[in-house]
């Protein structure tokens, strides 16, 4: 006994990490099978078990808990591939949906120029067509304006179940305060056709604003069944093949939650893919005595930014995804348009532009050799020696540089008369700025100091440019880890069961009724406790976190501070004041400690503590030269420096080498300009620090 | 391409540092935006991102503009003119200017105003951050700076010429008072405007570590160059349109006033890699709804700008090779003390339609169609029974409605998009969710809905129209107002293009207890009572094309969307469906487009190519 799997599964490949009791650490890869993902889960599950000499069986008879994370529902959404979704709303706001619920300027998809409008706006997750009205009214104290014609409910629902909507959507307004009429609708609809999908808005998210609550409601509705057949269809399948350990999955929120809750809550696995990441980079800061991380993944089209700070990773409150709002609460990732296959181009105004455009998998950058003839990030890696042609992969898959020559020359270099080399360079230097310019933004919206924090540099692009992004950042310490190819699959072993709560209280600070926040507070614990209980935890393992939504009298946006632990006093609650305050000088530089503040929300996160994996202790090896396998010409500086290469799985602990030098491993390499310097942890991880 | 990019290089910046720097400056204007649109308490600035940031050089060139509300940012350079005209090059680091006088910062109405922070690195003035934006109120006889009626623009609200609020650091604690003491809000506007100031220094910072890290003079050089590229990149455009004149022109309701439109006219004379815009044929200055001179300009820019390539660089350089005869005392440049609340809207719509219908001639193929006009009473009043915490008075609230949602109008290939606003918005205009608007204020919106057939027809057709209902649940005796000073449209509708319809003309009523309908104008203010509801319907953007070459399997969805009827279909655009409303019958389709006459654009109203 004693094994803890993860596996995620990702767009192109299912990535899984299986540690044993020893913290010895294996990693496999299977494709993805997006008709039917459990299928790819269990073969990288095979290969696991192949790899530690194991039948399938045993292996999970041997299993304690299986992590798994998956992209299906986001990709379910980005391809509009989900079920045939109608909506109820209240009478005279049926197309309200249709309306716009974000500027233009957000839509990250959209067209990228203010003035372009050759595109089509964000379409919603069902047609106009299937969205359909009740009479009903509530206002915003509760109050029923007009009590809910119940034969109309009848009639809509008929409508849409002979148009074949599998699953509605019930989206009244006012239903935060008062969803009576909502309940009601969906008894009606489980009167009438038994075997339809219900969604209630005030269930999903039981806060006021229409918008964010009916989006994220659609969303959850849309996600519902996929996420529900495969979280049962897993479960089923692992059981039937010998498994009697805990199955977990990771949420948006990057905790994690049992089969039976996401079932209640299928739409906190929308963003699971990327979520686990920052987790991992948080526990190997931690390691190093860093509670503020900077944790990036850069992988083929997109470089991910995820940040914890004082020991927690920093989650948000509301996503775009696609043109529409989510509102539940996910991990902070915010994605640039910058990976290894990232497409440079110069632009009409002779300005290099590197990305967001990418030449994905498929045809790839042109060395890949798969018919992409725009130079991509990739090929200036190959042209400028980071990346060894012969050893892309291990050596899976041979690159021609001749290609990624060609390509940078005739769209790079002969436009800004450059020469091949410094062109290629220029690409890096972009790529590089546009990387720590997005991260800088990540870090100033939130008021945080780049100085403050370490850098966790994963995915398999990363560390090829993760020094120069230090730098850029100006950040002091570099963390690469030994994991980094599988860096969220492997993450999601760190990740905490955590559920979250929110409920709209308004109030002005001054006049705030304390006993009706604790009771809300009380209401949501119970809701935690309850459900971490049913997960399995015990009482002493749950830990609570409360925070007020807050803002200025007069603000229209709210900023999050948190309270101290246990009842709401008069005392907490001026601390939790006295953080907006702290907050808003760090994010805008500006604060007035006498101005009136309100309270808008009020939010709970459940959350229990699990034992991380212990990692398997390297051998101290401080010779780095055993482990040199050979040297090659790559650019540094302007010119081309005969540099070494080392193998990186024969470096022990406690091994240091100083640039510049390349360390290869089979699925990334680390390039280290001159003057910069790496060791080796206990753990087989790198870390490099900035002189300052 | 190559030829255009080796002049960079030849500026003697090397093209890596020249692209890195650029992408930061852009990075660090936005940020500015970003931040005070989350923080601001003016209700426009933070739901409408009535916005826009600029970084100029030390001679007052936009290097770069933010992707924000257009009408705020290419006017910078306007502005700085002014401020030069003040104080001849007297800043020092620290200084933090506030200024919104139209008829010396030259920008829209009173209500936005120009915040300005000259930038430093190591006591060398490197340029300027402005922000300019609608701040929660200017003063005047009415909150919102959009109330027809004033007398003069010192009835309109506060003037306020360049002034230094923070010298050098310090805040000038007199003159803030003053100003203070004449506007509603002013904890709202005193908050904000520290916190733009708090925004804009993190920024000098920012830019002062770029300085440190790549040397003052090469990014001294690197705005020099992008704002080359910028001219570089119109005059490439401008010589893609033939050579010409072409001509525009756009109308408004009527002057607030008399009882008459008041017309936008232009020529725009294309010769080689220029452009004039020649607004002479313009009507002369009436009351209410002047445009100052750079809201002038920018509107043009904008129509322009909606046409041409997406990559042109939006700076002071794009600028460069545009010139405007603007005639003294028309509404396109009027004479102090003449008004201009209604600026941004009415006759700055008409002056971005008539610039882009005029170019779209020169390009049907780029051509856009007009989009619905700005349509938005918006709600005045006291709330007796709310205290306001800031002032310990009765609440007075200014809010927006709901009836401005028409949308754009076609491009070739694309639909208006729905919801969209009004045309110099650029889709940046969102609705707050009713849910915070009921709890706001004192109205319940019964409707907020798709209008059915207030398109304007198209191969590609404008966005659909909009209707908002809501009831007033004022306590008795408060104070209840709706102003339309922002909103026009009932007279002149928005243009469809290359053979495009033209949307119908816009309605707003009110409607009394005793269920009688009263119109209400645009450029009007009226009470409106307990119990009483205002409708407003606005129509959707113009059309591109002719609608009888529309492709039937749209016109079947906009049936089954609700956005056309069977009739509507069949007379406009030549479609016959079954009996379930929406299957196409393909045969008597092909019988109608035959015998319709060329195009039944003309069963709409409004102007038609």
């Amino acid at each position: 006994m004693g094994f803890r799997i993860s596996v995620d599964s990702g767009g192109t490949f299912t990535d899984g990490v299986l540690i044993d009791l020893q913290g010895e650490a294996l990693m496999r890869k299977a494709h993805t099978t997006p008709r039917d993902p459990t299928v790819g889960t269990l073969e990288c599950l095979r290969r696991l078990a192949e790899a530690r000499g194991l039948e399938l069986r045993a292996l999970l008879g041997a299993t304690d808990t299986i992590v798994i994370g998956t992209t299906m529902a986001t990709n379910v959404v980005a391809t509009h591939m989900g079920p045939r979704l109608g909506t109820i709303a209240t009478r005279g706001y049926r197309l309200r949906m249709a309306f716009p619920q974000i500027a233009k300027a957000e839509w990250k998809e959209g067209p990228a120029d203010g003035y372009d409008f050759r595109a089509d706006p964000p379409q919603p997750l069902t047609p106009y067509h299937l969205m359909t009205e009740v009479t009903e009214r509530i206002d915003f104290r509760g109050a029923v304006v007009t009590p809910l014609d119940e034969d109309d409910v009848r009639r809509a629902v008929g409508f849409l179940v002979a148009q074949g909507v599998t699953t509605i959507a019930v989206t009244l307004l006012h239903s935060a305060v008062n969803p009576a009429h909502e309940r009601r609708i969906g008894e009606l609809i489980a009167a009438a056709s038994p075997g339809t999908c219900v969604t209630l808005s005030s269930t999903v998210l039981p806060v006021s604003g229409e918008t964010e609550r009916w989006s994220t409601a659609m969303f959850s509705a849309y996600v519902a069944p996929v996420v529900t057949a495969f979280v049962t269809r897993i479960g089923g399948l692992l059981e039937s093949e010998g498994f009697h350990g805990q199955l977990l999955f990771i949420q948006s929120n990057g905790g994690t939650a049992t089969p039976e809750i996401v079932r209640e809550n299928p739409a906190m696995l929308l963003l699971s893919g990327p979520a686990a990441g920052p987790s991992l980079g948080l526990a190997l800061g931690l390691a190093h005595g860093f509670r503020n991380v900077l944790s990036v993944d850069m992988g083929g089209t997109s470089f991910d930014v995820g940040v914890a700070h004082d020991g927690v990773v920093d989650t948000v409150r509301q996503q775009v995804i696609d043109g529409k709002k989510f509102a539940l609460p996910c991990v902070d990732v915010s994605a640039i348009g910058a990976g290894g296959g990232s497409i440079a181009q110069v632009d009409a105004a002779g300005r290099l532009q590197v990305g967001p455009r990418s030449a994905g998998a498929s045809p790839g950058p042109a060395c890949y050799d798969q018919g992409g003839t725009e130079p991509t990030v990739t090929d200036a890696s190959v042209v400028l020696g980071y990346i060894d042609p012969e050893f892309f992969l291990g050596g899976a898959t041979r690159l021609r540089r001749d290609l990624a020559e060609a390509a940078i020359q005739e769209r790079v270099a002969a436009p800004l008369g450059l020469t091949l080399h410094a062109a290629a360079a220029a690409i890096h230097e972009v790529i590089n700025s546009n990387m720590a310019s997005g991260t800088d933004v990540a870090f100033a919206k939130r008021g945080y100091d780049p100085r403050d924090f370490a850098l966790c540099a994963a995915g398999g692009a990363a560390a090829v440019h993760a020094v120069r992004i230090m730098e850029e950042l100006r950040i002091g310490t570099l963390i690469i880890p030994k994991v980094a190819p599988t860096y969220c699959a492997y993450g999601m072993l760190f990740c905490d069961l955590k559920h979250d709560w929110q409920r709209s209280y308004y109030s002005e600070t001054a006049k705030a009724d304390l006993a009706r926040i604790n009771a809300l507070f009380d209401e949501m614990e119970g809701l935690a406790r309850t459900t971490l209980t049913r997960e399995g935890v015990a009482a002493g393992d749950m830990l609570i976190r409360r925070s007020l939504d807050m803002r200025y009298y007069g603000q229209f946006r709210d900023r999050n501070a948190p309270v101290p632990a246990g009842p709401v006093s008069a005392a907490s609650l001026q601390e939790a004041v006295a953080a907006f305050h702290r907050v808003h000088e760090q994010t805008v530089g500006y604060a007035d400690a006498s101005y009136p503040t309100e309270i808008v929300r009020l939010h709970l996160t459940g959350r229990a503590v699990t034992r991380p994996p212990q990692l398997r202790r390297l051998p101290p090896g401080g010779d780095a030269a055993a482990a040199r396998k050979g040297a090659r010409a790559a650019w540094f500086q302007g010119r081309f420096v005969d540099t070494p290469v080392f193998d990186g799985d024969r470096l022990g602990a406690g091994a240091a080498i100083t640039g510049p030098a390349i360390i290869e491993e089979a699925f990334t390499t680390f390039v280290l300009p001159p003057g910069t310097t790496a060791r080796v942890d206990g753990h087989g991880n790198y870390v490099t620090v900035r002189e300052a | 391409m190559a030829q255009n990019s080796r002049q960079s290089s030849a500026a003697n910046i090397d093209p890596i540092t020249f692209s890195v720097v650029w992408n930061k400056l852009e990075y660090l204007t936005a940020q500015i935006g970003e931040k005070i649109l989350y923080s601001t308490q003016s209700f426009v600035t933070a739901l409408a991102r009535d916005l826009g940031q600029t970084i100029l050089d030390a001679r007052g060139k936009i290097v770069v503009a933010a992707t924000a509300a257009p009408i705020h940012t290419l006017v910078a350079e306007e502005a700085i003119k002014g401020l030069e005209a003040t104080f001849h090059g007297d800043y020092q680091p620290g200084d933090f200017i506030v200024a919104n006088d139209p008829y010396i910062v030259r920008g829209g109405h009173l209500p936005d105003w120009n915040f300005i922070r000259p930038m430093f690195f190591e006591g060398e003035h490197l340029g300027f951050l402005q922000a300019k934006t609608h701040v929660s109120d200017t003063g005047g006889f009415l909150p919102g700076g959009y109330g027809a009626g004033a007398y003069d623009i010192i009835a309109e609200g506060l003037n306020i010429p360049p002034l230094k609020i923070i010298r050098a650091g310090e805040l000038q604690r007199e003159l803030w008072d003053l100003i203070l003491r004449n506007v509603r809000m002013p904890t709202e506007l005193d908050m904000d405007t520290r916190l733009i100031n708090g925004c804009m220094a993190q920024a000098e910072e920012q830019i002062a570590a770029l300085c440190r890290k790549y040397g003052v003079e090469t990014i001294k050089a690197c705005m020099a160059g992008i704002i080359a590229a910028g001219e570089r990149a119109m005059r490439a455009e401008i010589a893609r349109i033939p050579d010409g004149h072409y001509h525009g022109e756009s109308t408004t309701d009527w002057d607030g006033h008399t009882d008459r439109p008041v017309h936008v006219r232009v020529e725009a004379i294309v010769a080689g890699d220029e452009l004039t815009f020649d607004f002479s044929a313009s009507d002369a200055q009436a009351t209410f709804v002047n445009c100052p001179v750079g809201a002038t300009i920018t509107s043009a820019m904008v129509g322009l700008f909606y046409l041409v390539d997406a990559s042109v660089p939006k700076n002071g350089g794009a600028l460069n090779p545009i010139h405007f005869v603007l005639p003294e005392g028309s509404v396109v440049n009027p004479r102090y003390p003449a008004t201009v609340g209604a600026s941004q809207i009415s006759v700055g719509t008409q002056i971005v339609e008539a610039c882009m219908l005029a170019i779209g001639r020169a390009l049907p193929e780029r051509a856009m169609a007009a989009w619905s006009r700005h349509l938005c009473p918006i709600n005045i009043g006291t709330q007796p029974d709310v205290i306001d915490p800031r002032t310990d008075h009765p609440r007075n609230y200014f809010t927006e409605t709901f009836g401005s949602d028409g949308g754009s109008g076609a491009v070739k290939g694309f639909d208006g998009w729905l919801g969209a606003g009004f045309q110099s918005a650029c889709a940046n205009l969102v609705r707050p969710n009713v849910e915070h608007f009921e709890s706001s204020s004192p109205y319940l919106v019964t409707h907020y809905e798709v209008l059915q057939d207030w398109e304007g027809a198209g191969q590609y057709r404008g966005s659909p129209g909009s209707y908002v209902r809501f009831v007033t649940r004022t306590l008795p005796g408060a104070m209840s107002l709706l102003m339309t000073g922002n909103s026009d449209g009932q007279r002149s509708a928005p243009a469809g293009v290359a053979g495009g319809g033209s949307g119908p003309c816009a309605e707003m009523e009110i409607i009394g207890t005793d269920g009688a309908h009263r119109v209400l104008r645009t450029f009007v203010t009226e009470p409106i009572r307990p119990g009483e509801a205002c409708e407003a319907r606005n129509p959707g953007g113009g059309g591109w094309g002719d609608p009888l070459r529309r492709d039937p399997a749209r016109v079947s969805e906009d049936l089954r969307n609700g956005f056309v009827s069977v009739a509507r279909a069949r007379e406009v655009y030549g479609v016959i469906v079954t009996a379930d409303g929406y299957t196409i019958d393909a045969a008597a389709t092909a019988r109608q487009r035959e015998a319709l006459p060329i195009s039944q654009c003309s069963l709409t109203p409004g102007p038609v190519e």
